[in-house]
């Protein structure tokens, strides 16, 4: 699957680990929280970076004592229109600080990318057959944005005036 | 020999464009009136109408296409399904309004009536 | 009123040119239905069982002329003329042509309205007390915060893939005219023990097919914390709320399966971890807002007009009138007028372009500019000097909407049913227009006297069978349509479910159950007592006896 990052598409050089899988010492790998849980201490030596797959019903808070040793988080949309994800992402980011990166897995359309992007995601695993072009439209296509605190290029009223580039320029 | 089917269907669905209620006719073009439509008695005419339906679906002519049971009565064909009665026959009120430029209000009253 | 900034000017067209891309990929064929449903959705556009319908939110129910005149225009332009206004204070156009939905935007936006949200699996138009501002015994106006709040739930970044649609009501007043308690999250601003005004704040209420009052989550919130709460709110549903089955998603199954308190702990938790000021708005920003709302330009005027006074002696259908449909302002001199979108037979609801045109003239020339839609399908000018009612009556009865039935019989709740909806079981409004006419005699109506009857074609109860004195639902068996009766609904502040009868009955035979238990509670009556406190003091017997004997 194609992966976009910084509004262009990027080569995907983490690997999903399945549970089965031996944990390899290098190379950047995507485990499972479970799998994760087990391995607590032996991420922690290994040269490559781990990363962990969080499905939706899982509470922030689980992995919130590993955080220092991953440097990526998957966060999965069974559907489109499951947005359990965002409020995941928005905790993630907010309450528990994360910095690492942030992929949305499964279901994700150029559709969704203003609101992806200002939950706190940066990462997108999107379809083959979206374009590149498409996706960075939709994430140009609202310049502003009337909720407080939240990530994003978008204007919003308390950040001041519109720039005069900033308004208007969804089709641009 | 082809399965026969428990009672002769019709493909319904509704234009892209314009939405209006649509039904697909035996020579294959969609037309607001069930009284051309396409039925299909048997298994393999069914196959033949929802391909067909696939196929227009997949061209962006028209949404969300699919099967409709009706009843022969020799001088019209009747939905079976009260809902589908409504889509033939179009709005039972506003009539002032509804009737102009619909055509499927000149579809048959007794369809409901039925 | 509110009016757009350009922040708001610049929101609205760019959401006009992402719908008209959407639209355009549609077309050809970029995306799939699948993909553009959800996103047509948004923009309040459904695919409904003749043609596309399109919902044009009305903000907490409140307009001014200029965007009257637009919807008018808009029903002339691009529809057939009329438009039908429903129980979100909405609009809905039942003929809108895909490729023009992206000018109707257009067109929406250069008088400073839109489509946003008014479907979808998100935060919906947010619907208010149609008398805020104007109520003689309100307590605040609560449309600054329905305003904050239609901003804050915009394409919010976090709440736009809910597991269910989500309603919010506000209100200002004790008594209750925007049903809050059958709401996703109802709101009443009230004054705590030391006279502030804060919200109180009840959640899981709903109508469908499991009918629930909503909880009290909060006896009493700062008025400035409620984005902060309702993020909270939020939050939990969006983490927590059933996603498995499209029946058991709303909030309301949620706190009805952790159990109110349960539910209030999760929430006031979140509430307290919450980095709170970040997130809510400036005290400049209230203000902003709340400087729109500002009353109006009101004369200094004497309690009573003489030329009023006359009227009302020399004309018996205006006394009358006036006595159903006007109701009392906090502003000396002033009345607010209902107008009734219930002519005796028509269709609950609906407008013709020329109406419309007509309401806004009135408003503009005697409402100060200002009309408001109610949730039970009426229309109010909400600023009118008791000298110009006279003028207003003649003028509405020239457009046959001087009916008045306001809260009688025949101002009936009525959905669109299966003459329109995709999702309907049965038709709604020629069962609303059968017994508008059985019940039509106004010499009747005033006798029978405050009577609340709701219809729905289907279980999602769009037409609030539930909360009716008399509930009817449509539903249907091998296809034939049948109607289920339902006793003793409220959806004002004594808010109660209406319970079910016995078995249905035939599009035949409904009206005459209807009449039957009329006749019942007229019988039964004690002196002044209205048929909702009949019901609750001698309970379904007398009713069901009566209707199950003779039909």
């Amino acid at each position: 699957m194609p992966l976009i990052r910084d509004g262009k598409i990027v080569e995907d050089i983490w690997v999903s680990l399945d549970d089965e899988a031996e944990l390899p010492e290098q190379g950047d790998v995507i485990l499972s929280l479970d799998r994760l849980k087990k391995e607590a201490n032996a991420i922690q030596t290994r040269s490559g970076r781990t990363g962990v797959v969080l499905e939706n019903d899982v509470d922030e808070e689980d992995v919130e004592t590993y955080l220092p040793h991953i440097e990526l988080i998957a966060l999965t949309f069974p559907a489109f229109t499951d947005g359990r994800a965002y409020s995941q992402a928005r905790q993630l980011r907010t309450k528990l600080g994360f910095e690492g990166e942030l992929r949305a897995t499964g279901n994700v359309l150029a559709d969704q990318a203003t609101f992806l992007c200002r939950v706190g995601f940066d990462s997108f695993e999107v379809d083959n057959d979206q374009s590149i072009d498409v996706w960075n439209k939709a994430l140009r296509s609202m310049s502003v944005a009337y909720q407080r605190g939240y990530d994003g290029e978008q204007a919003t009223r308390e950040s001041g005036p519109l720039s005069q580039d900033k308004a208007h320029t969804s089709l641009a | 020999m082809a399965k026969k089917i428990s009672g002769p269907r019709i493909l319904t669905a509704n234009l892209l464009g314009d939405g209006l209620v649509v039904f697909l006719g035996k020579d294959g073009s969609w037309a607001p009136s069930l009284e051309s439509a396409w039925l299909a008695h048997s298994n393999d005419d069914l196959e033949q109408l929802e391909a067909l339906g696939g196929e227009a679906a997949r061209s962006n002519t028209i949404v969300d296409p699919y099967l409709v049971e009706v009843e022969d009565t020799g001088s019209t064909l009747l939905p079976v399904e009260m809902r589908e009665r409504m889509r033939a026959r179009g709005p039972s009120v506003n009539l002032e309004f509804n009737s102009k430029s619909n055509g499927h209000a000149l579809v048959a009253d007794q369809a409901v009536a039925g | 009123m509110y009016r757009y900034d350009e922040f708001d000017a610049t929101f609205v067209s760019e959401r006009v040119d992402q719908f008209r891309d959407q639209v355009a990929r549609r077309v050809k064929g970029d995306l799939t239905e699948e993909q553009f449903r959800p996103l047509r959705l948004m923009n309040g556009l459904y695919l409904q069982l003749h043609a596309y319908m399109l919902r044009v939110a009305v903000p907490y129910g409140t307009l001014n002329s200029k965007q009257m005149h637009k919807l008018a225009y808009i029903a002339d332009k691009f529809d057939r003329g009329y438009g039908h206004f429903t129980t979100r204070q909405n609009i809905q156009y039942n003929w809108p042509k895909l490729p023009d939905v992206p000018d109707i935007l257009e067109h929406l936006a250069e008088v400073e309205m839109h489509a946003i949200q008014t479907s979808g699996n998100c935060i919906r138009n947010v619907t208010a007390d149609q008398w805020s501002g104007v109520a003689a015994d309100e307590v605040e106006d609560p449309r600054p915060y329905a305003e904050l709040m239609r901003q804050w739930s915009s394409l919010h970044p976090e709440f736009s893939f809910l597991p269910r649609k989500f309603k919010i009501a506000v209100t200002g007043d004790k008594a209750d005219r925007a049903a809050i308690a059958y709401h996703d999250i109802g709101l009443r601003l009230k004054k705590n023990a030391a006279g502030e005004v804060g919200f109180e704040i009840f959640v899981g209420g709903g109508m469908g097919r499991t009918p629930m009052i909503a909880a009290r989550v909060r006896d009493w919130l700062p008025k400035s914390e409620l984005l902060g709460y309702l993020e909270a709110v939020m939050r939990v549903y969006n983490l927590n709320g059933r996603r498995d089955n499209k029946y058991k998603a709303r909030i309301k199954i949620l706190v009805h399966e952790l159990g109110a308190e349960e539910f209030t702990r999760q929430v006031e938790e979140e509430y307290a971890r919450l980095d709170a000021p970040q997130g809510l708005p400036s005290d400049q920003e209230l203000e902003r807002i709340a400087a729109y709302f500002a009353p109006p330009a009101y004369e200094d005027l004497a309690e009573n007009d003489a030329v009023h006074t006359q009227h009302l002696v020399d004309n018996k259908d205006f006394a009358e009138w006036v006595e159903r449909n006007v109701a009392p302002h906090k502003i000396t001199g002033y009345a607010i007028v209902n107008i009734s979108l219930k002519p005796v037979g028509g269709v609950p609801g609906d407008a013709t372009s020329g109406q419309m045109h007509a309401i806004a003239d009135m408003a503009e020339k005697m409402s100060l500019d200002e009309i408001r839609v109610t949730h039970e399908q009426n229309l109010v000018l909400p600023n009118v000097r008791k000298h110009d009612l006279f003028a207003v009556w003649q003028e509405l009865k020239e457009h046959k909407l001087a009916d008045a039935n306001l809260g009688l019989a025949t101002d009936i709740i009525s959905c669109p049913g299966l003459d329109y909806c995709g999702l309907a079981t049965a038709r709604s409004i020629p069962i609303s227009q059968d017994i508008s006419i059985r019940l039509g005699d106004i010499k009747r109506q005033r006798d029978i006297g405050d009577l609340k009857i709701k219809i729905s074609g289907c279980i999602n109860a769009c037409g609030h069978h539930h909360a009716g004195h008399i509930g009817i639902l449509g539903l249907e068996k091998r296809g034939v349509e049948y109607y289920q009766i339902t006793l003793g609904g409220s959806g004002d502040e004594t808010a109660s479910i209406g319970q079910i009868i016995g078995p249905g009955f035939s599009s035949e035979t409904v009206t005459d159950a209807v009449e039957t238990i009329v006749d019942t509670y007229m019988d039964l009556r004690k002196s002044g007592e209205t048929f909702l406190e009949a019901y609750r003091r001698v309970g379904a017997e007398p009713f069901k006896e009566a209707v199950y004997a003779t039909h």
